[in-house]
């Protein structure tokens, strides 16, 4: 401990032999383990930040209600008329001209949603278990108060024994909702391989 | 191999695998050797689709594909005549070709120069002198296909170059080929790669269940009740709710097979799920045609009316859709996903086919293919148990057979699927090596 004794730091009532402190997982010590790890599920960041950290902030967000299948509040963090665009080719033309592997307006995301939500998506049963993350964040100003925001990504799944991951990199769109807040408008999700032949995408990419 | 009645002798070892009262045996989905035999003897034994005409329109164009794991350039030479050529320089055996898809009239091995045109003729050895009297160069062209033929612009090529006609061996299925290819015949109609998938089972599996409909409300349940349940009821796959329906199954020989769902359709567009999009493309169209021809464009952008199978990989998809079966080895196979675009039709049609393309494949291949997973795992783990059970339909007099042989069952039927697997046993069966011509 680069000189310093446990003992020094700690500063036990009762030095254990190895210089340890004394047992102390009581039950206290397993309450407040358990009230973090539900805290950290549940928390959502408080008060008005800015700048950088307002978009990173909304952009992490979404991610996490993606990671933890929170799907109501995934749709409802984003504004009604949204679109959610996961190109096919490595350089896509106007999605109007070619298949995407998504292209979603609110109502095929509600779809999306509800197949999983039913139970009966087999390619869901077990359900994907998803962490994102993100990073490079870049945003610049869009038109009126609009933000455009792009990221890069990697996605770890981890589904019936088997982790797999997948990179790429996001484009946002947020603009400010009926409460003045800014929220999300449009997300696209350009992946590395997206033009190889794809494994089951069956959770929320 | 299975157990045989004592005394039981069959002149091939896969004779036995595939019995007539509809069971088949789990080596056939499950035992690498057994896939290595269907190289040659299905993917070299008899016609198999290369590529659509309009992917390579013009003089000198070309793509590459896997053919039962060749890999093969597809070239129209400056005479127009399609080609199908080994991807394997004869020096080395070198894979010369590495783009996707191009315009060459020669292509140049990196490895040490050897030059090739693209009707597969030698023409370049590089340092020439160093090859004496003995070496001859004709022999040296790439290997190519003895056959290439097309029907109503899909291309197909065989190994066997004593397989019967192409038109003879497509059979009384051609009348389907013909419905879909008329439905979208315009000068302008362009085949598109749409989207590819991978999945970790043998081929046989995704080729059975184009062919089955049984499959269908089970399989896809999460696609039929979040449609029902949001947009309400007749959308989707409404009509696959039970098997006392209109559709049926039919088989047409040398392994092509049919599910016609056309019965239960009268109105693609009305059957079809609101796709993205769907409002104001129909409001455009109505607003510059009219609502009578405005409707004739939109039943154009769905996909559903006939399952096709042409065995062994090819699936056409209703008008204007099809799927490419590409085995990668006995428990991994990848599917090839196109669409037809329109050049003379309203940019609307096209968008709409897109959002539609993107929905089946997004939301019901994404279940099948975890059920093709999940029976790998099931017949690769069990050797116990030996059979797969193809019997439905069989013995119930509900079978019939029409005048031009193709047999009719009822929709949730085994029909087709049974002889898919009854030509798999005339092709394995067989003495025979798939030939190359240089």
């Amino acid at each position: 401990m680069n000189g310093v004794t446990a003992a020094a730091v700690n500063a036990p009532a009762t030095p254990h032999a190895n210089g340890e402190p004394a047992p102390y997982l009581d039950d206290a010590a397993y309450e407040g383990l358990w009230a973090l790890w539900r805290e950290a599920r549940s928390h959502v960041a408080q008060g008005e930040a800015s700048g950088a950290d307002r978009v990173a902030r909304l952009l992490f967000e979404e991610a996490r209600l993606l990671d933890e299948r929170l799907y109501d509040a995934w749709l409802a963090s984003f504004l009604p008329q949204c679109l959610y665009w996961v190109p096919r080719r490595h350089e896509p033309a106007d999605p109007r001209t070619e298949t995407g592997i998504y292209l979603d307006d609110r109502r095929r995301l509600g779809d999306r949603v509800a197949m999983i939500r039913g139970g009966h998506l087999h390619a869901q049963t077990p359900p994907s278990r998803t962490r994102r993350m993100l990073s490079n964040i870049e945003h610049w100003t869009g038109p009126g108060d609009s933000v455009r925001a792009r990221a890069n990504v990697v996605i770890w799944e981890y589904r019936k024994g088997q982790m797999r991951h997948y990179a790429g990199s996001q484009v946002y769109a947020l603009a400010p909702d009926a409460q003045g807040r800014l929220a999300m408008q449009t997300k696209i999700v350009h992946l590395l391989d997206c033009d190889a032949p794809q494994g089951n995408y069956s959770f929320i990419l | 191999m299975p157990r045989l009645a004592p005394g039981a002798r069959h002149a091939s070892p896969y004779d036995a695998l595939v019995r007539p009262d509809g069971m088949v045996h789990r080596t056939l989905f499950t035992d690498p050797a057994i896939f290595e035999q269907e190289m040659l003897k299905i993917f070299g034994g008899t016609w198999v689709f290369l590529l659509h005409e309009t992917e390579i329109p013009n003089a000198n164009d070309f793509k590459c594909v896997n053919i039962g794991r060749r890999p093969v350039i597809v070239t129209r030479t400056a005479d127009g005549e399609i080609r199908a050529l080994m991807n394997r320089c004869t020096h080395r055996g070198t894979v010369i070709c590495v783009q996707p898809h191009g315009n060459a009239k020669r292509f140049q091995c990196a490895y040490h120069g050897w030059t090739f045109t693209n009707t597969g003729e030698l023409s370049t050895v590089t340092f020439a002198e160093g090859y004496g009297p003995g070496f001859d160069k004709a022999a040296h062209n790439l290997g190519r296909f003895p056959l290439v033929a097309s029907y109503r612009g899909y291309v197909f090529g065989s190994l066997d170059p004593d397989v019967e006609p192409l038109e003879d061996w497509i059979g009384p299925a051609t009348a389907l080929i013909d419905w879909s290819v008329d439905k979208l015949n315009t000068p302008g109609a362009r085949v598109v790669q749409t989207s590819s998938m991978v999945f970790q089972a043998n081929w046989k599996l995704q080729n059975d269940n184009n062919g089955d409909m049984y499959h269908v409300p089970f399989t896809h349940r999460s696609v039929g009740e979040a449609t029902s349940a949001r947009h309400g009821s007749g959308k989707g796959l409404d009509h696959f709710r039970g098997d006392q329906t209109p559709m049926y199954v039919k088989y047409y020989g040398h392994g092509h097979k049919l599910i016609d769902q056309r019965p239960a359709i009268p109105s693609p567009w009305e059957r079809a799920r609101p796709v993205p999009g769907r409002e104001a493309a129909a409001d455009a169209l109505e607003q510059r045609f009219g609502p009578t021809k405005a409707r004739e464009y939109l039943d154009m952008t769905g996909r559903a009316g006939i399952n096709l199978i042409l065995y062994p990989n090819l699936i056409i998809a209703g008008a204007g859709s099809f799927n490419v079966y590409e085995p990668v080895a006995v428990d991994r196979t990848i599917v090839h996903s196109y669409g037809v675009v329109l050049d003379d039709a309203p940019a609307e049609v096209n968008t709409l086919k897109n959002r539609f393309l993107e929905d089946f494949t997004g939301f019901g291949y994404r279940d099948d293919n975890e059920i093709f997973e999940r029976i790998q795992q099931g017949l690769g783990n069990v050797p116990e148990m030996e059979w797969v059970d193809f019997s439905k339909g069989l013995g119930t007099g509900r079978e019939t057979t029409g005048a031009d042989g193709a047999i009719t069952g009822n929709v949730s039927d085994e029909t087709g699927i049974r002889g898919a697997y009854d030509y798999w046993k005339v092709l394995m069966c067989r003495d025979f090596l798939p030939r190359v011509l240089v």
